[in-house]
């Protein structure tokens, strides 16, 4: 959670241009958009790539975001706004290096993943299980289900059909399913 | 986390996987976090609004005044009025009933004993000639009063007016007197319009100091610390409104660059931007216009060309490598230099008094070719202070 008193401050900067605002703002946001960025690029390097476009963006266009009238409201809006700037951003991404969203069909071979029940290594092991589906299908699990676009929306943004979407969001859920079938059966069997 | 089952339902894959992703933290060294921020700042893209702010706030003050100047002088020229524009110029009804004051003041004057007086009476039609053509379009009239003046009354007081006006040392003073050093300058009639002989003597030499800003950039990546450019300057008027200026003046340009804007032929992995500090010798020569003159106040643009001379080129490569930040440092000296390559375009406001004359130009310098050892686009603004003499 971003510390309510320092945003206001850090993002007035940010509006005037001062550079230790900026960077402020960039130490503040980093994990979190790291987090975005890794869920949607297929290499850490990828989500680095994005991370700095993003910001980029962000410092741009910080003019154009306005305060909700509510301070408690300023932290939830300005991430919504954050990451709709990343998400906009990989996107475009994926565009500028010649990757398309053709429908995929059939599953890939899952690797084996070993699950521990420690909660933040859960975590990690489940964002993994979704970096992991293959391109067309993470785009529209993430975007559907993690990020709460419409499948309205997600075709226009992809450029696909809404059925398009519907499908691959179907093939994403089998597929983690059976991610955390095997994943279930590799802990029962470790632990029994 | 939550436990889940092979049989988990969509609505609770959903859940648990939106529930992964907003606690998910992901793991991140501190090198690699500063070799992002490098990457951004490299781009020269993250400050980008503050480059626009500080350009704008840097360029419009600077035509501001040089607009407000130009509209003060033109306004106290009777041009322009204020509130309604531009004016024509009409004859002053006041200056005959003024001028017949003066002389009633005066008294009588034996013409044979006042040869001088024969030139300096009549010349109002002198000057409603030359007032009524475009050359005299910026002739001060109150200027007129001390000739007239000291006809009857002698030299006394009519020096320091035409000291502040002229900026002499009071020669003009004695136009009107027979045998004075000016006699031959006022029966000429120029002479008795200090205004328009100021520029024709103002030809010839002068000398002076500059001290000002260096703003150096590669394209549009403007740097966030300025340097400083000092030096000298001589300059040579040869017409009333045109002069050449020369000189020699020592520039830090201080910038930085991403590696797609370095072209020093040698490949650098991993190199993520280059930041440099230049100490340079500039030898412009450049021509001057004098766009309006009025009194002691100048406005003037100028354009030319410059050498550069790079005495010293320090370059610090920020290298990504690794997963961590690199730095590898290297200086060369004398090695690069340039005859005539670089642009120079300036706009300024010059106030003389006596031999003296402060003057304050924004410019900008745009690169013919690449400049230093990575051949970059260096371009550079600021505003130059300028300190000269008439010699």
């Amino acid at each position: 959670v971003l510390p309510k008193d320092n945003l206001v401050e850090i993002l007035d900067g940010c509006k005037k241009g001062v550079a230790e605002c900026q960077k402020g703002l960039y130490e503040l946001l980093y994990g979190y958009t790291l987090n975005i960025c890794l869920r949607y690029a297929s290499t850490k390097e990828d989500a680095l790539e994005i991370m700095q476009d993003g910001f980029i963006k962000i410092f741009r266009k910080i003019g154009g975001f306005t305060y909700p009238p509510a301070g408690d409201e300023l932290n939830r809006s300005f991430r919504s706004w954050v990451k709709k700037i990343m998400t906009y951003t990989a996107i475009d991404h994926l565009r500028k290096n010649g990757n398309h969203f053709p429908y995929a069909g059939g599953y890939q071979e899952i690797e084996s993943i070993t699950m521990y029940y420690t909660d933040n290594f859960g975590y990690s092991e489940l964002i993994g299980m979704v970096r992991q589906l293959p391109l067309s299908y993470r785009w529209v699990f993430n975007l559907y289900v993690i990020d709460g676009y419409s499948h309205k929306e997600i075709a226009a943004l992809l450029k696909i059909s809404e059925s398009t979407s519907r499908s691959n969001l179907a093939k994403a859920k089998e597929h983690l399913r059976q991610m955390l079938k095997k994943t279930n059966e590799e802990v029962l069997a470790k632990y029994n | 986390m939550k436990k889940f089952s092979p049989n988990i339902t969509d609505g609770e894959l959903q859940e648990l996987f939106r529930e992964a992703a907003e606690n998910y933290e992901p793991l991140y060294s501190r090198c690699e976090k500063e070799a992002l921020w490098a990457r951004i700042r490299a781009a020269g893209r993250a400050t980008h609004p503050r480059s626009i702010t500080k350009k704008f706030l840097f360029w419009l003050p600077s035509f501001l005044v040089i607009l407000f100047l130009g509209a003060s002088l033109r306004m106290s020229d009777g041009l322009l009025q204020p509130g309604k524009g531009y004016a024509s110029r009409k004859p002053e009804p006041t200056w005959t009933k003024d001028r017949e004051e003066i002389i009633r003041e005066s008294g009588p004057i034996p013409a044979d004993k006042t040869p001088g007086i024969s030139e300096a009476i009549p010349r109002r039609t002198e000057i409603d000639r030359r007032r009524s053509g475009d050359e005299t379009s910026g002739i001060p009239r109150p200027v007129e009063l001390p000739v007239l003046a000291e006809v009857g009354k002698g030299r006394s007081g009519t020096k320091d007016r035409w000291d502040s006006v002229e900026g002499g040392k009071g020669e003009q003073g004695r136009a009107g007197v027979p045998g004075g050093k000016g006699e031959d300058r006022a029966t000429k009639g120029a002479a008795v319009v200090p205004g328009a002989r100021s520029r024709d003597d103002r030809k010839g030499w002068s000398i002076g100091a500059t001290l000002g800003t260096d703003w150096s950039m590669v394209k549009n990546d403007e740097n966030e610390r300025p340097g400083l450019d000092w030096g000298m300057m001589v300059g040579y008027r040869f017409a009333r409104r045109w002069s050449v200026e020369s000189g020699l003046s020592v520039a830090s340009k201080i910038y930085s660059t991403p590696p797609q804007d370095y072209h020093s032929g040698v490949s650098y992995p991993g190199l993520v931007s280059v930041d440099a500090r230049c100490r340079v010798f500039d030898l412009p020569i450049n021509v001057r216009y004098d766009v309006l003159q009025r009194g002691n106040s100048t406005l003037f643009a100028s354009t030319g060309l410059s050498s550069f001379w790079m005495q010293k080129e320090d370059y610090t490569y920020n290298i990504n490598s690794n997963g961590g930040m690199w730095i590898s440092k290297m200086t060369i000296y004398n090695r690069n230099r340039y005859f005539l390559s670089i642009v120079n375009f300036a706009l300024g406001y010059e106030f003389a008094w006596n031999k003296f004359s402060v003057q304050a130009s924004p410019y900008l310098k745009l690169p013919l070719t690449g400049i230093g050892y990575g051949k970059v686009d260096l371009k550079s603004t600021g505003i130059l202070m300028t300190l000269k003499r008439r010699l």
